[in-house]
């Protein structure tokens, strides 16, 4: 196999000028990509403490240190229950307001689906700030829409187990739009021919979805898991605004714990070798379901 | 041979914006009777706090003193440390802040990493900055570090306790304190009396049930909102993290006791969602008149005097943390060695820190560090309180002065959100605290 069609499809000369027209773009990807990538690896074996000198000696113990952390260790295990959370319910969520958006029946469906995609173009920043005042137990909307009606009148983000879910409702609100966007996009590019013959063998509506439906999408399906569930590993932003972890630590994900590590303790080796670390995972993670996806492909 | 050039074309134009884009602010050379700052633009980088308002409202006469532009950044407190230490570490000259606001908190760190500018040479040269004006207090905690000067105190803010006077002289609840305690009501003057006090003010006004009005507004946030407010408890009750010499001095008594009042005053007089509150709810509680009391800033009584973001306007008095010693605060005006502007940084510290303007800042509503400020007539018959805050802030004990102080914050901030959660007992929280102290201290 050829290494690179394009390039060997070109004449001799103009092979050259691609390439120089290219080397800009491709330079600029190793400086901006490779470069702090392999600095970050160098660090990551060192001790330094950002604010006490100079980097220090080599400390390849830096990796068992920090996977001997506890605080790490409780942040894996709420990232572990975040991120199953998010993706499942999102996932589901999406799914089904995909499905009803791709009826042509329903009315109004584009204006549906402009409102539903509104969360999608904020900043998960502005939405944890907006969610954070719609949540005040006492001056918030939320509870007092709760006292109108006579429910109680929970305190969303100041106790441990409903912080949690907090968080996970407020990026379920966030996150679906895109969820939806994307698998109605694969729904609405499904071949009619395929329903047709459905039909023809006399197929209902649970079988045209079971065996039309849910093969065809299943790629999109999975494409839009990969995605929620690398973003929601790194989920930093809305545990930033809502609780800053807490209470306690009971909402520290690996990104925030990371980040504390980095900007607040200023340790580069540790929060260096813990993001390889995630870095590690996530990777790991994306292969096992890009093989996932291309079994179910073929 | 031409594509070849097209692409060394390229290469140069994409280095040429990079290198312009790097290129440092000079400081032109005007006519004869120019300003002296003409073009030159200082970029500063402080938090959103009254006092930062107060020197924007000023700005233009600095500005149109010196032809300089001042381009002042205003961020939340949370972004500014881990914004403010990457540019610190940039190579002289090349940072994108040339005067930055200093928290107490980072003093040491930022000094031991030599990331500030030291300042004695120019206050010798200096007809204008008049360093026995400043409060000791407040020199030792944003001034000086190791017998060098770095920073000019800029505002303070110790710690007091804020409360409704409004409640507190109400002959009813007067009335009702009396005969429920056999004794007339009075200011707190220990962190158990307050925390009585606080269970006493909580209480359901209109009889529909639900509590209108909490002893105590608190915030539980970590890591600084907690930590801040934890500390006024600590030193109020005797307790100390550090000694002078940085030997760690917190005692396994001293401090469960203090967290242990803490968390009761948390959960018995405090709204419910007071441990996950921040500044904002906190403050919020207060203005909307839900609190009895909120161990603050001093500089807190004009702002929740202020028709247009508080319900409780003249209703408020300040005195003193229960027992006298709580947090003492502030931050210093510093010009980093990143800083691109030095010169025109330090003709601007020299006029805001000069008496006419931190006077005006005063009448405004800031938070003095000169004792000529506080103790001005003018100052004095606007803000009488002035005359009990300058005690405050001589009395308080800053945060120790360590390089790994934002660190130490993150613990001790993680410790008590901890200990109110429950996952985490109180001793076992303060033995945390002493274990990392130690880790954490300067050696």
């Amino acid at each position: 196999m050829a290494k690179s069609t394009f390039f060997n499809s070109l004449p001799t000369r103009d092979r050259k000028a691609a390439k120089g027209l290219v080397a800009p773009a491709v330079i600029g990807i190793w400086v901006v990509i490779l470069f702090p990538l392999l600095y970050a690896l160098y660090v990551s074996v060192h001790d330094w403490i950002l604010s006490q000198g100079e980097i220090g000696r080599l400390n390849f113990s830096n990796y068992i240190t920090v996977l001997q952390d506890p605080l790490l260790l409780n942040a894996a295990k709420n990232t572990v229950i975040l991120t199953a959370s998010v993706v499942i319910l999102e996932i589901s969520i999406g799914f089904g307001l995909a499905l009803l958006l791709n009826n042509k029946c329903i009315r109004l469906r584009n204006l549906y689906l402009f409102i539903l995609l509104i969360p999608m173009l904020m900043p998960p920043i502005t939405v944890g700030l907006i969610w954070r005042l719609l949540l005040h137990p006492d001056l918030g909307i939320i509870n007092y829409a709760l006292s109108l009606v006579g429910l109680p009148q929970p305190i969303w983000l100041a106790d441990p187990t409903l912080a949690m879910i907090t968080i996970i409702i407020v990026d379920v609100w966030h996150e679906t739009s895109f969820i939806i966007l994307v698998l109605l996009a694969g729904l609405t590019s499904l071949p009619d021919e395929l329903y047709e013959a459905a039909m023809i063998d006399g197929a209902n509506a649970w079988q045209k979805f079971r065996f039309v439906t849910i093969p065809l999408l299943a790629p999109t399906i999975l494409v839009a898991t990969i995605i929620r569930m690398i973003a929601a590993l790194k989920t930093y932003d809305l545990v930033y605004i809502l609780t800053r972890g807490g209470p306690g630590i009971a909402t520290e994900t690996i990104s925030y714990y990371i980040y504390k590590v980095f900007f607040v303790f200023l340790d580069m080796g540790k929060s260096s070798a813990m993001a390889f670390i995630l870095l590690g995972i996530i990777v790991l993670m994306t292969l096992v379901l890009m093989r996932v996806m291309r079994r179910v492909e073929q | 041979m031409k594509k070849g050039l097209l692409t060394i074309f390229g290469l140069l134009i994409i280095m040429s914006m990079l290198l312009s884009a790097c290129a440092k602010t000079e400081q032109p050379v005007g006519p004869e009777g120019a300003k002296p700052f003409d073009g030159v633009t200082i970029n500063v980088m402080m938090e959103g706090v009254p006092d930062t308002e107060y020197v924007q409202a000023q700005l233009s006469k600095f500005e149109e003193e010196t032809g300089a532009t001042v381009n002042i950044e205003v961020l939340n407190y949370a972004l500014m440390h881990e914004k403010l230490v990457p540019q610190l570490t940039a190579a002289a000259g090349s940072g994108s802040y040339d005067l930055i606001v200093v928290d107490n908190y980072w003093v040491a760190e930022f000094n031991r990493a030599g990331w500030l500018m030291p300042l004695d040479d120019k206050i010798a040269a200096s007809d204008k900055v008049k360093m026995d004006a400043y409060l000791p207090s407040m020199l030792e905690m944003v001034g000086t570090y190791e017998g060098k000067t770095y920073m000019l105190p800029f505002y303070n803010y110790a710690m007091a306790l804020v409360y409704r006077n409004d409640l507190f002289t109400d002959p009813t609840i007067q009335a009702e304190y009396k005969d429920k305690f056999g004794k007339d009501i009075a200011l707190p003057t220990s962190i158990p009396e307050y925390i009585e006090l606080s269970k006493f003010m909580t209480r359901d006004i209109n009889g529909d049930g639900e509590t209108d009005i909490y002893g105590a507004s608190m915030q539980g946030l970590r890591p600084d909102p907690t930590a801040m407010e934890f500390l006024n408890y600590l030193y109020s009750m005797g307790g100390q993290l550090y000694d002078l010499d940085g030997k760690v001095i917190l005692t396994q008594e001293v401090g469960v006791a203090a967290l242990d009042a803490y968390v009761d005053n948390m959960k018995s007089s405090a709204p419910p969602g007071a441990p996950s509150y921040g500044f904002d709810e906190a403050f919020a509680t207060v203005a909307q008149g839900k609190a009895f009391s909120y161990i603050t800033y001093n500089w807190m009584v004009p702002v929740l005097d202020n028709p247009e973001q508080s319900q409780v306007v003249d209703k408020m008095k300040v005195t003193a943390v229960p027992g006298g010693i709580g947090l003492l605060g502030g931050w210093g005006w510093a010009i980093p060695n990143s800083s691109a502007n030095p010169d025109a940084a330090w003709a601007f510290i020299e006029w805001v820190e000069s008496f006419d303007i931190a006077k005006e800042r005063a009448l405004l509503g800031g938070a003095p560090t000169r004792a000529d400020v506080f103790q001005d007539p003018d100052v004095l018959a606007k803000y009488p309180h002035y005359k009990d805050v300058e005690k405050i802030v001589g009395d308080s004990i800053m945060f120790p002065m360590q390089s790994r102080a934002p660190q130490i914050v993150e613990v001790l901030g993680r410790v008590i959100s901890e200990t109110i959660a429950g996952s985490m007992t109180s001793e076992a929280a303060i033995q945390e605290l002493i274990t990392e102290s130690n880790n954490l201290a300067d050696k």
